[in-house]
């Protein structure tokens, strides 16, 4: 079944890099959706079924972490997994991403291979 | 700069290069730089910043419009007719800032709890007089399309 994936990120090439190793992965995408920063992405979350969020964390109006928080608040978006796509790789960060429930933390610049794989686990577990 | 400070910033920007754009480029030594006595330009520099402790620490790059403009188009994979805006090609050079100073960080102090300030960008002419004067570090790399700038305060 194909699943909805919305791409958070300030930069439109890492979202437009990220969209593209996602379909050339051969993963049975729906549609993908976009936000430049975490309020943009509680909106699109507002209006449409979503099933995997890839986000940055360092981005103008609301960071990824702040995203994620609000999104765990949620009843209906809290169980939605995420993975983390960034350049933050202190472990402070790490630490408290993972407290968050993430299911992966990506570090930029990336291999294709990182991306497929984590989402490959995520969706075997899914299953 | 010393020497192992020079090799982390060195290596980052050789990696973010290499991974995210295919693209290699190479450092010029400390004793070839003073023959480089032009950067006319245009450039596009990006810079950001260190939040979250007391020190100041910056990073600044300088990256040749034509450059940018390639790594761009490899990044939105267009071709052909379907040019590259500016807001594209500020939004790339931004993205490269962000990742060399997070990478830079990352290397050198990974416990710590400093974050990154939001990135910019902006389309300049000849740095030559500004990189003469900035008394700061800094490491030229060089490309097929010029020389890459970048200068590290830390204050």
């Amino acid at each position: 079944m194909a699943f909805n994936v919305l791409i958070v990120d300030d930069s439109m090439a890492m979202r437009s890099v990220i969209r593209k190793v996602i379909s050339i992965s051969g993963f049975d995408v729906g549609t993908f959706f976009e936000a430049g920063n975490g309020k943009e992405a509680l909106e699109v979350l507002n209006g449409q079924w979503i099933d995997l969020v890839l986000s940055d964390i360092n981005m103008p109006e609301m960071d990824g972490l702040t995203f994620v928080k609000k999104m765990r608040e949620h009843e209906i978006y809290k169980n939605i997994p995420v993975v983390m796509i960034t350049t933050e790789g202190s472990q402070a960060c790490i630490d408290e991403a993972m407290s968050l429930g993430v299911k992966g933390y990506i570090q930029k610049p990336f291999m294709p291979e990182v991306i497929k794989e984590k989402l490959e686990e995520i969706m075997e577990k899914t299953r | 700069m010393n020497p192992a400070d020079r090799n982390v910033l060195t290596v980052v920007v050789q990696e973010v290069f290499e991974t995210m754009f295919f693209t290699f480029v190479d450092p010029i030594g400390e004793d070839e730089m003073g023959q480089v006595t032009s950067l006319p330009g245009p450039y596009f520099h990006g810079q950001i910043g260190v939040k979250g402790e007391d020190r100041k620490r910056v990073l600044d790059i300088f990256i040749p419009e034509k450059m940018i403009g390639s790594l761009t188009e490899t990044l939105l994979r267009k071709e052909g007719d379907k040019g590259v805006t500016k807001e594209e090609l500020i939004d790339t050079t931004k993205e490269i800032a962000n990742m060399v100073l997070g990478n830079i960080l990352n290397k050198t102090n990974k416990e710590g709890t400093q974050r990154l300030t939001t990135p910019t960008a902006e389309l300049v002419g000849d740095i030559s007089p500004f990189v003469k004067d900035s008394g700061v570090e800094r490491i030229y790399f060089e490309t097929d399309w010029g020389i890459i700038v970048v200068l590290f305060t830390c204050g």
